[in-house]
């Protein structure tokens, strides 16, 4: 019996398999295309390029190339939760976002270049969560947050140059710091850049990079000054007696 | 003469597009470059340039080397930090598209128990999404894993070199974490983030895991973009910077900023993260990271037993660095 049931039972283990690898087959079909439908319905602007643009405007006042020791310098971003993209000419609302912002100044007239914050006294309202951060290769920036207030994201302080120099300031927002935020209209998985618009535009003295000895600063920065100098809110001055 | 994107390290893979091209879903990337006569030539040197269209030949191509010159540089990068070099023959796909990735694994472990693992995690997730380039053609299930699945995906969706570098460092640290834990360990970290739709939060199932494996890819993938483009990056300022400004990818969840703070000398504001630590280093903290510590609480507490010593910290100096994560 033994010998004539094995046949019937190999058959079987067979057919079972057949079965289940069918189920799976269709299972699985069903559930991607289904996924697949669900990411097709998603109502949302797909950014033009491969990532959104954020506009993020900042003045840097009075907008001159020569300060002097003790002048004041005054730094303004402030804009409302309706922000521009910049590729797709579109405002979307960006609602209860944290915006992690830095500032930079480099002194450009040496090779290499020196990070230069400290060369200036700042002031900065207690309101602004923003200070000194200091790095273990001892450059020095300004870092923190922007505050968030009816629908307005504000940051404001005060340079106070203290030495001489030629500089570069800048000011970069990381819209990577915190992964999970996002915003009607959005993709899901598309990147979000910031794109810091000093002073509407100006030139913003990008002729005094080439000026200095830094190849960074006297060639690298200025074959794509769009993407290595404007984005990032790029502004020179000089500060003298 | 043409350029085949393949080494005993790894072979690439990527389509210009998903129906037009589904061939190019199995075959290793190649250009055929031009011919040349000649005798013997040896070191000939190609270079692919920044696309304009994506999608486009150019931008395979600029993926593809890319990508390459990551995985080589990642082994050079590992023997010096004394981590583990990514297991050899890895099989990638790159997308045109995306600008994630991941690191399935599928050629190191058995297509059956892969299977398991993702429809353990899935549940209606939207994670799949970055598995459509593949999938979409019809292969399914572990037909689909067994034919097409890659160890890697890497999204080549940037325009920017340093940008794809460091993603492609990430997804290969996880190859070389894989290398450390083992296969097991790594079905659950495919079932944990494709049940988290990624990453996750802190309350997705098995976020600890999560948490450990993606901050310390992201660490490593960071590091070695500054190595690879120090000053001259696309994103404002060294890639070491941005790390150091660094504390969790999502709230309470992923403390990517975690282990670089165990390294460095810096003491950062109080507002963000206590930090009076410094002096491990990577290799110490990835011998750490074995297949015993699946949340940050089991690296901490493995990480003071394993390498507290050699250092001029103190356990409570430790300790207060992980708990302001």
């Amino acid at each position: 019996m033994k010998g004539s049931a094995g046949p019937f039972r190999r058959f079987s283990h067979v057919k079972y398999y057949a079965m289940k690898t069918t189920f799976i087959f269709w299972f699985a079909f069903l559930l991607l295309t289904g996924l697949q439908f669900y990411s097709c319905k998603e109502d949302c602007t797909p950014p033009l390029g491969t990532a959104y643009k954020l506009e993020i405007p900042i003045t840097l006042t009075p907008a001159q190339d020569t300060f002097h020791v003790g002048d004041t310098i005054t730094i303004v971003s402030s804009f409302s939760n309706c922000m521009y993209e910049k590729d797709l000419d579109q405002f979307f609302t960006i609602e209860n976002w944290q915006f992690f912002p830095t500032s930079k100044v480099s002194e450009i007239s040496s090779n290499p270049a020196k990070s230069a914050m400290l060369d200036f006294n700042i002031i900065i309202d207690s309101i602004y969560d923003y200070e000194y951060f200091y790095y273990a290769n001892n450059e020095v920036d300004l870092s923190g947050e922007y505050l968030n207030q009816s629908n307005i994201y504000d940051l404001k302080y005060r340079l106070i140059p203290s030495k001489t120099g030629v500089y570069h300031f800048r000011h970069l927002v990381d819209l990577d710091f915190i992964r999970s935020q996002t915003f009607i209209g959005k993709c899901k998985n598309e990147r979000v850049e910031a794109f810091v618009n000093m002073n509407e535009d100006a030139d913003n003295n990008i002729h005094y990079l080439s000026l200095s000895p830094d190849p960074h600063y006297n060639t690298w920065i200025l074959i794509k000054p769009e993407l290595r100098f404007h984005k990032f809110g790029g502004y020179c001055f000089v500060v003298v007696e | 003469m043409s350029v085949k994107v393949e080494s005993e390290r790894g072979r690439f893979r990527g389509a210009v597009q998903n129906f037009a091209n589904v061939w190019e879903w199995a075959i290793t990337i190649k250009d055929n470059a031009g011919a040349i006569a000649g005798s013997v030539f040896n070191n000939i040197a190609i270079n692919y340039h920044i696309w304009t269209a994506q999608g486009s030949q150019a931008h395979r191509f600029w993926g593809a080397a890319t990508a390459n010159n990551a995985l080589h540089e990642f082994h050079d990068f590992a023997v010096a930090d004394g981590i583990a070099s990514p297991p050899l023959h890895l099989s990638i796909w790159l997308s045109r598209t995306r600008i994630i990735g991941f690191a399935l694994m599928k050629n190191f472990l058995s297509a059956s128990a892969a299977t398991d693992a993702i429809l353990n995690g899935l549940l209606g997730s939207a994670f799949l999404a970055s598995l459509l380039d593949l999938i979409t053609g019809g292969f399914v299930q572990s037909t689909w894993l067994n034919i097409a699945a890659p160890d890697v995906m890497i999204g080549t969706g940037f325009q920017q070199s340093d940008q794809l570098k460091q993603l492609a460092y990430h997804e290969i640290a996880h190859t070389s974490h894989f290398v450390q834990v083992g296969s097991l360990y790594w079905l659950d970290v495919i079932e944990a983030e494709v049940g988290a739709n990624g990453w996750g939060n802190e309350n997705s199932d098995d976020a600890g895991r999560i948490a450990v494996c993606e901050s310390w890819a992201e660490h490593i993938g960071m590091t070695y973009a500054h190595r690879s483009y120090f000053t001259n990056t696309s994103i404002g300022e060294t890639f070491e910077a941005r790390t150091e400004r660094r504390v969790n990818a999502k709230p309470n969840h992923v403390p990517w900023g975690l282990h670089h703070d165990l390294l460095d000398g810096v003491v950062d504001p109080p507002t963000r993260v206590v930090d009076h630590v410094s002096g491990f280093t990577n290799a110490q903290l990835f011998n750490t990271l074995n297949n015993t510590v699946i949340n940050p609480e089991q690296y901490r507490s493995r990480l003071i037993q394993l390498h507290l010593g050699s250092t001029s910290n103190t356990e409570q100096q430790v300790n207060d660095l992980f708990n302001s994560y």
